[in-house]
């Protein structure tokens, strides 16, 4: 009997020979070929490295110098410090009788002016605050007749001011005459009260007085209006009219004992804060300063600059560098890397062709990278020198 | 090496404890009495005189000195004590002594120890090596052309200087010499070196003396615990 196969029709056949046979196999097939090529890849690349990196193309080196050059090696000073405000002094009015409050009337000055003795400083409540000598002892009030060293002082500074008077010590008429025309000068007149010689004459006769409150005085006669209240201010209960700048603000940088002694009276010094800079000369050296237990401060010397006025960027408290211009000779000169050492003996591979000549240096001085050569007749600018 | 002595702190833990096995006997005879405790204080080391440009300036040649933090708070001064209990004091400090803890100090008189014979033969490894030597001559003519002079013609100290001003220029400029000498970290280098080579030959004593020195502090650590002391001092 047929097998049922061979029984099959034509048409079974045929399904038969066109049915299609599952591929799976194929994915595992096209992974393991992209995985063998990455890897053969890979492994093509490792010897193109290989074969690359030859022994003798690894062991090769190629030398590196540095010219020799004559300049100028700068150990450049640096110290930090700030800036210290400066002192001041209030000017102040005080209220005399009559007078119920102080308003300023007029001031005489502005801010940045200068203010010395003789002038005028502001009109307050309608009497003027006129400046006086610091000499003067001021503590009273001085009438007709009265003597003192205060009226000897006052007939001085009178005189001082251009209203010759002689310095007698007793506030007589001239001296009388002298004050008022002082405070004509300033533009008011000068207090005064009845004269006590009239001897029952109907004419009621006014002798000049020397009213103590109507001046002031700056500490060393000298200063610089930093504020000044402006006219119709009704002055404080301290009776503040100006305040008088007699410290400038200064530059303050402590060195120690070493680095002071690039930093003389005179010398020329750089002060940079931020991006500000100043070009000035140091004004004084303190006296040696030993540090106190618990201060951070090194023992050494201030260094004092002076600041002068409008320099923008310091400000009262500002920290800041100040750097020594110190000139130094030109010397020969090599990058400091190329200094090498053997046995504490200091020395250089100087390039001579293909080869090197080892010559023994002396260092002078080094700062930025560069080292000063003491002069060797072995090396010359423009030589070139092995670097390591 | 310093591994191998009580630190500064170790130190003060020890000392502080037996302190306290002090002042337990003074109690046992009757008498009152309480470690001072307070902060300790460590000098700088000096071997090879100043090496600090910042502590030149500041000091001098004078020893920059370190507080070491206290295990006790400081203790107001005590009134003076009854001549009893200075005797009682007296004979507990015989007694008790060191209370067996190792006197593991560097620089103590007559030390035998397996480390003070490795520094002291390393001192004069270093005293004859020719970097060491080449270095030396190197800062003793740069000192001599600043105008210093020697305190001796071995030592590395100056003669007396007139101010405070003066010993530190004095001090600047030791130290500025080292520094164009080859570096005033140099001589302790060379030292350490030679410290390093003898270390290793005595390695199996040196592991013998850090247990000894890790058990005798730990040991201090629970006298001062037993009496009162809290772990966050110790």
């Amino acid at each position: 009997m047929p097998s049922s196969e061979t029984m099959q029709n034509p048409e079974t056949q045929l399904n038969s020979a066109m049915r299609r046979i599952p591929r799976w196999w194929l994915l595992p097939c096209v992974l393991v070929l992209v995985v063998g090529g990455l890897g053969a890849a890979y492994w093509a690349g490792i010897s193109a490295a290989e074969s690359a990196e030859s022994p003798q193309a690894s062991q090769q080196t190629v030398p590196v110098s540095a010219t020799v050059e004559r300049r100028a090696v700068i150990k450049q000073v640096v110290l930090s410090g700030k800036v210290v405000p400066g002192t001041q002094s209030a000017i102040k009015a005080a209220a005399s009788s009559g007078i119920a409050r102080l308003v300023v009337t007029s001031a005489a000055k502005s801010p940045g002016d200068e203010l010395l003795p003789g002038q005028l400083v502001a009109v307050v409540s309608g009497r003027p605050l006129l400046v006086m000598p610091s000499a003067v002892p001021l503590y009273r009030d001085i009438s007709p007749g009265q003597s003192g060293p205060d009226v000897k002082g006052l007939q001085e500074a009178l005189t001082n001011f251009g209203f010759p008077v002689p310095a007698s010590g007793v506030f007589d008429h001239g001296t009388q005459l002298a004050l008022s025309n002082w405070y004509l000068a300033a533009g008011s007149k000068a207090p005064t009260e009845v004269a006590a010689d009239n001897h029952g004459d109907d004419t009621n006769t006014s002798a000049v007085i020397f009213r103590w409150q109507e001046f002031v005085q700056i500490p060393g006669d000298v200063g610089k209006i930093a504020t000044i209240a402006q006219p119709g201010t009704v002055l404080g209960e301290d009776g503040i009219v100006a305040n008088v700048t007699i410290a400038p603000d200064t530059i303050v940088a402590r060195a120690d004992v070493l680095q002071a002694e690039s930093f003389p009276v005179g010398a020329a010094v750089t002060v940079r804060a931020g991006s500000a800079t100043l070009d000035t000369k140091v004004a004084g050296v303190s006296a040696f300063i030993a540090g106190g237990k618990d201060s951070s401060d090194i023992p050494g010397k201030d260094i004092t600059l002076p600041l002068t006025a409008g320099s923008a960027g310091f400000s009262a408290g500002q920290t800041l560098t100040v750097t020594a211009i110190t000139a130094a000779p030109e010397t020969l000169a090599v990058p400091l890397i190329a200094i090498r050492q053997e046995r504490g003996s200091a020395f250089v591979e100087v390039e001579a062709g293909p080869d090197v000549r080892r010559v023994d240096v002396s260092v002078t001085g080094q700062a930025d990278g560069w080292a000063a050569l003491a002069d060797v007749p072995s090396i010359a600018e423009g030589d070139h020198v092995r670097l390591p | 090496m310093s591994s191998y002595w009580y630190s500064d702190r170790e130190n003060l833990i020890v000392n502080t404890a037996v302190a306290f096995l002090i002042y337990d006997c003074v109690e046992d005879a009757g008498f009152g009495g309480a470690p001072r405790g307070g902060a300790g204080k460590a000098l700088q080391d000096r071997s090879y005189g100043q090496w600090s440009r910042a502590l030149a300036a500041r000091n001098g040649f004078s020893p920059e000195i370190r507080k070491i933090p206290g295990v006790l708070d400081a203790q107001p001064e005590r009134s003076p004590v009854t001549a009893r209990q200075q005797e009682a004091e007296t004979k507990c400090y015989n007694s008790v002594g060191r209370a067996g803890f190792p006197e593991l100090l560097e620089g103590l008189a007559v030390d035998q120890s397996v480390q003070n014979r490795i520094v002291q033969t390393s001192l004069a490894l270093t005293d004859r090596d020719p970097d060491y030597l080449s270095y030396r001559r190197a800062w003793e003519d740069c000192v001599a052309a600043k105008g210093l002079k020697l305190a001796g013609s071995d030592s590395w100290s100056f003669q007396g200087a007139a101010s405070k001003e003066e010993e530190v220029r004095m001090a600047l400029l030791d130290v500025e010499c080292k520094d164009s000498s080859g570096g005033a970290q140099l001589p302790y280098d060379i030292l350490a070196q030679y410290e390093a080579a003898q270390m290793k030959d005595h390695q199996a004593e040196l592991n013998e003396v850090a247990s000894q020195k890790a058990a005798s502090v730990e040991r201090a650590k629970q006298v001062l615990r037993d009496h009162g002391v809290a772990d966050a001092k110790l």
